[in-house]
């Protein structure tokens, strides 16, 4: 307690006297300390007094260093946790200086204090008011950062002029402070702020020409916006803000590099341009950027990359591929980092590279060295490198990575010895270290199983084996020979329950088997462990049937006494079963069947509950997240209003597989990804939006339509429908279109089918941007072998839909269409009408 | 990245300064959560990133965290707080959040809150702390605001954020630097030195894991170029180093062909780097900032003879006593010199009555470390030396009065460490080949390069 005394350790050159006047003042502790007598409040609220007295002095004194000594004992006492709240009054007087440092311990006083005692604060706001239009930007700067974060919602008339003064300041510093004080207004009243509509003003901010004002409105507009996702983005923001990106500080970088996950580049040139720009941020020294730009290529190849089903030239990329070329790309820069940093990030990087190696198995694989344990290790970062390594095992690294295991097996940290043991044993499972690593490894589980000393191991070694046995059953006789011997010293339950299990299942090679077995079916009653008994019974059914005649009395002996405990249902339950199944069996052969089936063996390299497929998806989402160091979803351990859900954008950038749900599920063709799901198409797709998402290289344009694509229709087309007009922007999600197709009746539906077709049209593309030129708008489509498959829909001007499904044989081309109306009565001439909009548009 | 709040602790986790930027989390309770969790996770479970949950439990996320437990998506109770935390020296800075936050930009912060403030105090610690609150909350402000991190330059910020305090608007200097929000944000205007001069160091850390058979098992080289710059004005730098692609690219085969050049596997640039260039033709063109920075780091995972080998022989008696016989040897070349060899050979806790002989260098038995120091002030390449140590055994030994008995012994065995420093040299073979500096003025500067090869993480696992 001694070094929290206040006396001793403030810097008070030639401090004010009556301090000196009590060398030993307790402890300045936080007001939760657990003891402070009534004596001490006492005397602390004598130095309060004393302070209050120097304050007095404050306008008289003239000495500077003696103003501001004053002051940084007020602000020690503040931070100390001693209530000086008394002084407000006090301190607020000293807020007319011209002293920058006093101005911002007054300031922060201020702000310290001002949410309990509001009325008090709320006299200030003047001063702080007339300090925002200083005519020092500093002092501007500063009285606006403290005037938002007073947190007192009554403030809020005041503070709005300001801020808005504050974005045309002519100096950055005010400006940026003027963006992150509209955050802090935002927190604290969303309806006056919803009011002054800062949005707009942020957005054309963006093109600040500082590049710290700019980081700032993104980070509050992503805030501002976390309901929908975060900032919208669109191509010429995106772009803006891309080509800048040099400009930007290392913490700005950030900013930028966070929103490119979430935009989907127009075309795949637009991907691939952006991935080059941001190349060299992985050269920075900033590990956050580094990581951040990871994100970004994931996406991007997520973005660009073909998928089985989609219409791309074949010859492209597929989005494994192209992910697999990002991992290798950022392969030496995250080495890099985590051989060169401190522990902490280490750490945290460790737990990265994880999930890129189970993201793209096998590129790590000849770094492993980088993951060999070092002395100096931390124990959380020698158990995550364990981890790594094992993953990392090919038929060339297993030999080294296995002896690195074992020598890791007897560490005096029993976690680590046990991850060790698991870790050869995943290994093994996965069949990932050619030809000879199973048996060798078994053999070391062997040999583990006789370390006495270490009780841990050779029961975790146990559990090992019998992992191995149902994956590899062809090393069971090899390693049977020790078992009986084990039994007699692993100690620990789950290790004991192991062996009963493989003494059961090797029991032809066991001479002594029945023996073993019988000795621990004596002494059942001693036996506290459930695992153990069930495994007993498992293992000595499965003996029976291999040596009949030297197991029966014992399994007799075994089933009675299993069938009369009672302390577990389960237990009881097999037992039952057991008896049951052999004693009414006509013919022993059936229960054999049964029992020596092989429904223990695994086909797969991993057990079902070890299987997190879907969990890594997610975890992919949130990449350079916490959900990646805690290994779980965001809403495990997020407070839901702090959730923000990961939408992607721009609407305007429909990737040709970007199949929103559609209103009949056909899997052939729809390849629903959850998180496109959700986004609207919106406006109608502006010309130059269009015209590369439906222009890939070089294809042949059968229907001689290819170069009016992005032009608008011709005025005499629309207008020659006399009754049908229809919208050119129309804004409907892909949630909408199942709900409105759901709720017209089938047999309300105009069904025109095998309308002969000159010629099928080439690919989706082309169909797609000539129905937009008519204002029918795509919600998914897909290819089949035989045929293409539309949805789509329009706006007339009256404000119904129509929904269409088409289906386009490609031979004998041919097109049927099934058209709903929504929102008013069956109109067969404007259905007719409709259809022969889409006859055209389809070049007939 | 968004950080509800910073803290400052001392190594009980009382907070001695704090910071709550977004006022969403209640920062006293968050301050008590933390020092709870200094007190009652496992000194081996502790993790420098944590989840605390709104019931105040720690260890809910950790089964599915530790992926060797069954996992139970369902666990955790949503709505508390995590903790991120460096230590330095006996302080522990904390950031703490509650939303879904990038964990390493938040200890990328860290990280440089703490160079920061060492910048500021000389050395950081519980009393430079104390010293400095008003400067401390000043800096807290302006590195970070609502929780999102503003600028971290120590030179630019010195500018406005001085002990001393500035003078307010009649006093020019109190401007805000245009530096803090230009785009050469490193670097101000009007720098001016009496002698324009600049110091490059290239240094090498040799990072080398031996196994117990001798073979080595992973080496590689961290190589950094420091500066230190003391330059006026605006000054344009151009590095050339005898990179191995940029010959190539040049074509100029003939360097790289007589095995002067160097393969450098991963570069990372300080910012003043102009990246765009480098990539284009492997320029590596700058402005410094002013002062002392790193300007590259790289690293180099090639098979690199270890410099200083280390072998033990070691011969136990059971409770009597125990031998140990090392032998080292200097694989460079010998007109080089390693300064300040320090060999540390773990011994047994238990041991007693230490004597040694050796050829060269001194002897020191540490008990607090548990090992036995062998320096050596100069130790010329090629050499090889000898030392025996002898120790006593106490006749039972701690396991047996443990009651631990076991066939195997269970002690994992502590790594040799060698710590030495060989000037001149480089193990990567890197050069600097010029430092081009050009400046309007046209004044002439001076140049200096050291290059110094240091042990990095140097352990050789004994038998």
């Amino acid at each position: 307690m001694a070094s929290t005394y206040p006396n001793s350790n403030m810097p008070v050159p030639g401090g004010p006297p009556p301090t000196n006047g009590h060398p030993g003042m307790p402890p300045g502790a936080a007001p939760s300390s657990t003891t402070p007598p009534d004596y001490f409040t006492e005397s602390r609220k004598g130095e309060v007094n004393e302070l209050r007295a120097l304050l007095r002095t404050f306008g008289t004194e003239k000495d500077r260093n003696r103003k501001r000594d004053i002051m940084k004992k007020v602000i020690a006492y503040m931070t100390l946790g001693i209530d000086v709240s008394r002084l407000f009054t006090e301190m607020m007087l000293a807020i007319e200086t011209r002293d920058l440092v006093i101005k911002k311990m007054v300031y922060l006083f201020l702000c310290n204090y001002a949410e309990t005692h509001p009325d008090l604060a709320q006299m200030c706001t003047n001063t702080l008011v007339k300090d925002c239009g200083n005519e020092d930007p500093m002092v501007r700067g500063l009285a606006l950062r403290a005037l938002c974060s007073l947190r007192l919602p009554q403030m809020i008339e005041y503070t709005s002029e300001p801020l808005r003064k504050s974005l045309q300041d002519g100096h950055a510093y005010v400006r940026k402070t003027g963006v992150m004080g509209i955050l802090k207004m935002y927190h604290l009243n969303q309806e006056e702020f919803d009011k002054a509509s800062f949005n707009d003003i942020l957005y054309d901010m963006l093109r600040d020409p500082d590049s710290s004002v700019v980081t700032n409105c993104i980070l509050v507009l992503n805030e501002i916006m976390a309901d929908s996702g975060g900032m919208a983005l669109n191509r010429a923001v995106m772009l803006h803000l891309l080509n800048r990106i040099h400009e930007f500080s290392e913490f700005g970088i950030l900013s930028v590099l966070d929103l490119v996950p979430r935009y989907i580049p127009a075309n795949d040139d637009e991907g691939f341009q952006i991935m080059n720009l941001l190349d060299p941020v992985l050269r920075t020294a900033n590990a956050g950027a580094v990581v951040a730009t990871i994100r970004a290529f994931l996406s991007i190849a997520d973005a660009v990359g073909k998928r089985p089903g989609d219409d791309r030239d074949p010859d492209s990329p597929t989005v494994d591929d192209l992910k697999r070329q990002v991992v290798v790309r950022i392969k030496a820069p995250l080495v890099t980092l985590i051989a060169s940093s401190s522990n902490e990030l280490a750490y945290v990087l460790l737990k990265y590279a994880d999930q890129l190696i189970d993201l793209c198995p096998g590129i790590f694989d000849d770094e492993y060295r980088q993951f060999y344990v070092k002395y100096s290790d931390p124990t959380h970062i020698q158990h995550s490198k364990v981890r790594i390594l094992a993953k990392l095992a090919n038929p060339q690294s297993a030999p080294d990575i296995v002896s690195e295991l074992s020598e890791l097996v007897a560490n005096v940290d029993d976690t680590m010895g046990r991850i060790a043991v698991r870790s050869m044993c995943s290994i093994a499972l996965r069949d990932s270290g050619g030809e000879g690593a199973v048996e060798s490894i078994a053999m070391r589980l062997v040999e583990m199983l006789d370390l006495q000393g270490i009780p841990h191991v050779s029961s975790e070694a146990a559990v090992s084996l019998a992992s191995l046995v149902r994956r590899h059953p062809s090393i069971a006789s090899a390693i049977s020979a020790p078992l009986p011997r084990a039994l007699k010293y692993v100690t620990e339950q789950s290790g004991k329950a192991a062996l009963i299990f493989l003494i059961g299942e090797c029991g032809e090679s066991i001479i002594e088997a029945p023996y073993v077995l019988e000795k621990v079916i004596d002494s059942y009653e001693n036996i506290t462990d459930d695992p153990v008994k069930t495994s007993l019974l498992a293992a000595t059914v499965t003996l029976f049937f291999k040596r009949p005649s030297e197991v029966q009395s014992m399994l007799g002996r075994l089933l009675k006494k299993a069938t009369d405990d009672v302390s577990s249902q389960d237990n009881h339950d097999r037992a039952l079963f057991y008896y049951r199944l052999l004693r009414s069996s006509p013919d022993p052969s059936v229960a054999k069947s049964i029992i020596t089936s092989k429904s223990m063996a695994m086909s797969t390299d991993h057990f079902a509950e070890e299987d997190d497929t879907e969990l890594r998806a997610a975890l992919m989402n949130e990449f350079n997240t916490l959900c990646t160091i805690y290994r779980c979803k965001p809403e495990n351990f997020i407070d839901e209003e702090n959730l923000v859900k990961f939408v992607k954008m721009p609407p305007e950038h429909p990737l040709p597989r970007e199949e929103a749900a559609a209103p009949v599920v056909d899997p052939g063709v729809n390849h629903i990804s959850d998180q496109f799901g959700a986004a609207a198409i919106t406006d109608a797709l502006p010309s130059d939006a269009v015209a590369p998402a439906a222009a890939p290289s070089g294809e042949v344009d059968l229907l001689g339509f290819g170069d009016d694509f992005g032009s608008p229709p011709p005025a005499v087309n629309t207008s020659s429908l006399q009754t049908l007009s229809l919208k050119s922007s129309v804004s409907l999600s892909g949630d909408e279109y199942q709900s409105k197709w759901g709720e017209v009746a089938d047999t309300d539906a105009v069904v025109v089918s095998a309308l002969p077709l000159r010629a099928a049209p080439v690919s989706t593309d082309a169909v797609e941007g000539s129905l937009s030129a008519f204002n029918l708008f795509t919600m998914a489509s897909g290819e089949l072998p035989t045929e293409f498959k539309f949805f789509l829909y329009c706006q007339e001007e009256a404000g119904g839909f129509y929904l269409i499904q088409a289906v386009v044989q490609k031979a004998p081309a041919s097109l049927s269409l099934t058209v709903k109306s929504h929102g008013y009565q069956n109109d067969p001439t404007k259905v007719n009408q409709v259809v022969e909009l889409i006859k055209t548009s389809l070049g007939e | 990245m968004v950080a509800s709040a910073i803290l400052i602790t001392d190594l009980t986790g009382k907070p001695l300064i704090s910071r709550n930027y977004r006022g969403d989390i209640p920062l006293s309770s968050a301050a008590e959560k933390f020092a709870t969790y200094l007190l009652e996770a496992d000194e081996e479970a502790k993790k420098p990133v944590f989840y605390v949950d709104a019931n105040g439990e720690f260890g809910s996320l950790k089964k599915g965290e530790e992926g060797m437990e069954e996992r139970d998506d369902g666990c955790g109770v949503p709505g508390g707080e995590t903790f991120v935390y460096v230590q330095h020296n006996n302080l522990y800075l904390v950031g703490v959040t509650c939303k879904n936050s990038n964990v390493a930009l938040i200890l990328t912060y860290l990280y440089q809150l703490t160079a920061l403030f060492q910048d500021y105090f000389s050395t950081l610690n519980e009393e430079s702390i104390r010293d400095n609150f008003v400067i401390i909350y000043e800096l807290l402000d302006e590195t970070m605001d609502h929780g999102l991190p503003q600028s971290l330059d120590s030179t630019i910020l010195r500018q406005f954020i001085t002990q001393e305090g500035n003078r307010m608007a009649d006093d020019s200097k109190s401007k805000p630097p245009v530096a803090l929000t230009n785009a050469v944000s490193w670097r101000t205007e009007g720098i001016k030195h009496k002698k324009n001069e600049i110091f490059l160091d290239v240094v090498e850390k040799l990072n080398l894991l031996v196994a117990a058979n001798g073979t080595v098992l992973h080496s590689e080289i961290n190589g950094a170029i420091k500066m230190k710059s003391f330059l006026s004005g605006m000054p344009e730098l151009k590095l050339g180093l005898n990179d191995k692609v940029m010959f190539e690219a040049t074509g100029r085969n003939q360097q790289t062909r007589s095995g002067k050049s160097v393969e450098l596997e991963d570069i990372k640039f300080h910012q003043c780097v102009r990246l765009a260039r480098f990539e284009n033709d492997r320029t590596i063109s700058f402005i410094p900032p002013d002062g002392e920075f790193d300007l590259m780091t790289y690293r180099l995972d090639t098979h690199v003879k270890p410099l200083i080998w280390v072998e033990a022989v070691v011969e136990p008696h059971r409770g009597s006593r125990i031998e140990y016989m090392i032998k080292t040897r200097s694989q460079f070349k010998s007109r080089s010199v390693a300064n300040n060899v320090e060999i540390s050979i773990p011994v047994p806790p238990d041991v007693d009555s230490p004597s040694f002989k050796s050829s060269v260098g001194n002897v020191t038995y540490l008990p607090d470390k548990d090992c036995v120091v062998w320096t050596i002030k100069q130790y010329h390449g090629g050499r090889e030396y000898l030392m025996r140590a002898h120790f006593g055994l106490p006749s039972i030994s701690r396991e047996e009065a443990d009651g631990k008995s076991g066939g195997m012994d269970t002690s994992w065995k502590k790594p040799i460490g060698v710590k030495f420093e060989i000037p001149y040299f480089t193990v990567s073979g890197i050069q600097v080949r010029y430092l081009k500096i050009i400046e309007r003025s046209g004044y002439q500067a001076l140049p200096w390069v050291r290059y110094i090869t240091a042990n990095g993480d140097y352990q050789l696992r004994m038998a």
